[in-house]
């Protein structure tokens, strides 16, 4: 049979050029014996898994050495999504300050960023913010903002401060969506996308506090 | 259940397919196995000219001392679990 002749043989040589790019550069060698076993099974349906397999064992070998590298450790992670949080809250509160003060110009560049943004159903919500709420969402960003630099220095108290900001930061989602304008304002997978937001982050709390993997020092 | 399998017949040299059927492990899991057995002093392997014409040299693999130490120790110890072990299939 020749090894070429079937698509289950092309998609799995693609998948093993594939696999062989993800294998990290010290490991690069075995790509030849993956792909010349592939090559020595005679069933397409078999090989197209072995390549499969190819895949699974480049990337598994990249995450190793990415971990190893300390370039995806938990504390990186927890660090980049620290940072997720300050952009985006950070984002919330100048959006909603610019269309309280009448600067449809910035607002209407930050909602660029917001899929169905619209300044004119937008304006009726910022009105409708207490002056209180602006300052509680300044105090979210300034809370995450916290809780990373103490991230980045390794201190235990940044997953109490990243904490305290996501609790705050969820009360202020909850009285804005108490407010009528809220639904007519934000546009629907805007809302679901924050929604989602909190709800995997609680998720991953959750079991970081029930025993999961431990917590690394400083890592929300 | 790799060094298991190794022990049955810890002379024979055995192509990466071959252990796959014998243990039940995938490629994706097999080779990062291999790989790292491999590594640590722990499996020996060597290309072999394939018996099937135009096809390519295969990597054979087989238990070093220090491997067959281990995989004893492991089967001592009732970590290993050589029953687990799929009969070849033949005509690969």
């Amino acid at each position: 049979m020749n090894p070429e002749s079937t698509w289950r043989r092309r998609l799995a040589q693609i998948l093993l050029r594939l696999g062989a790019v993800l294998l990290p550069s010290e490991r690069s060698s075995w790509a030849a014996v993956m792909r010349n076993e592939a090559q020595s099974i005679e069933d397409d349906r078999e090989a197209l898994h072995w390549a499969m397999g190819g895949v699974r064992a480049g990337m598994a070998e990249r995450l190793t050495a990415w971990r190893t590298r300390g370039i995806l450790s938990t504390h990186a992670l927890g660090i980049l999504w620290i940072g997720i949080f300050i952009v985006s809250s950070a984002f919330n509160v100048s959006i909603a300050l610019a269309a309280r003060m009448g600067n449809q110009r910035v607002a209407s560049a930050l909602g660029w960023w917001m899929k169905g943004f619209e300044y004119d159903r937008f304006v009726p919500l910022a009105d409708a913010m207490p002056p209180g709420l602006f300052v509680l969402m300044g105090l979210v960003v300034a809370l995450f903002t916290v809780s990373l630099y103490l991230s980045v220095r390794n201190r235990p108290t940044a997953f109490a401060a990243f904490c305290s900001a996501l609790v705050l930061s969820l009360a202020v989602w909850l009285y804005e969506l108490g407010i009528p304008a809220y639904m007519h304002a934000i546009p629907a997978q805007h809302r679901w996308r924050i929604g989602i937001c909190f709800v995997l982050t609680a998720a991953v709390l959750g079991v970081l506090r029930s025993g999961g993997p431990a917590p690394v020092r400083g890592q929300p | 259940m790799l060094l298991a399998v190794l022990l049955e017949r810890p002379r024979t040299w055995r192509h990466g397919y071959e252990l796959s059927l014998q243990t039940g492990l995938k490629s994706g899991t097999l080779y990062p196995l291999l790989m790292r057995l491999s590594e640590q002093g722990l499996l020996d392997a060597r290309w072999t000219e394939s018996d099937q014409p135009g096809r390519p040299p295969r990597h054979l693999y087989r238990p070093t001392a220090a491997g067959l130490a281990l995989a004893r120790e492991q089967r001592a110890s009732g970590n290993g679990a050589p029953s687990l072990a799929k009969p070849l299939k033949l005509g690969v």
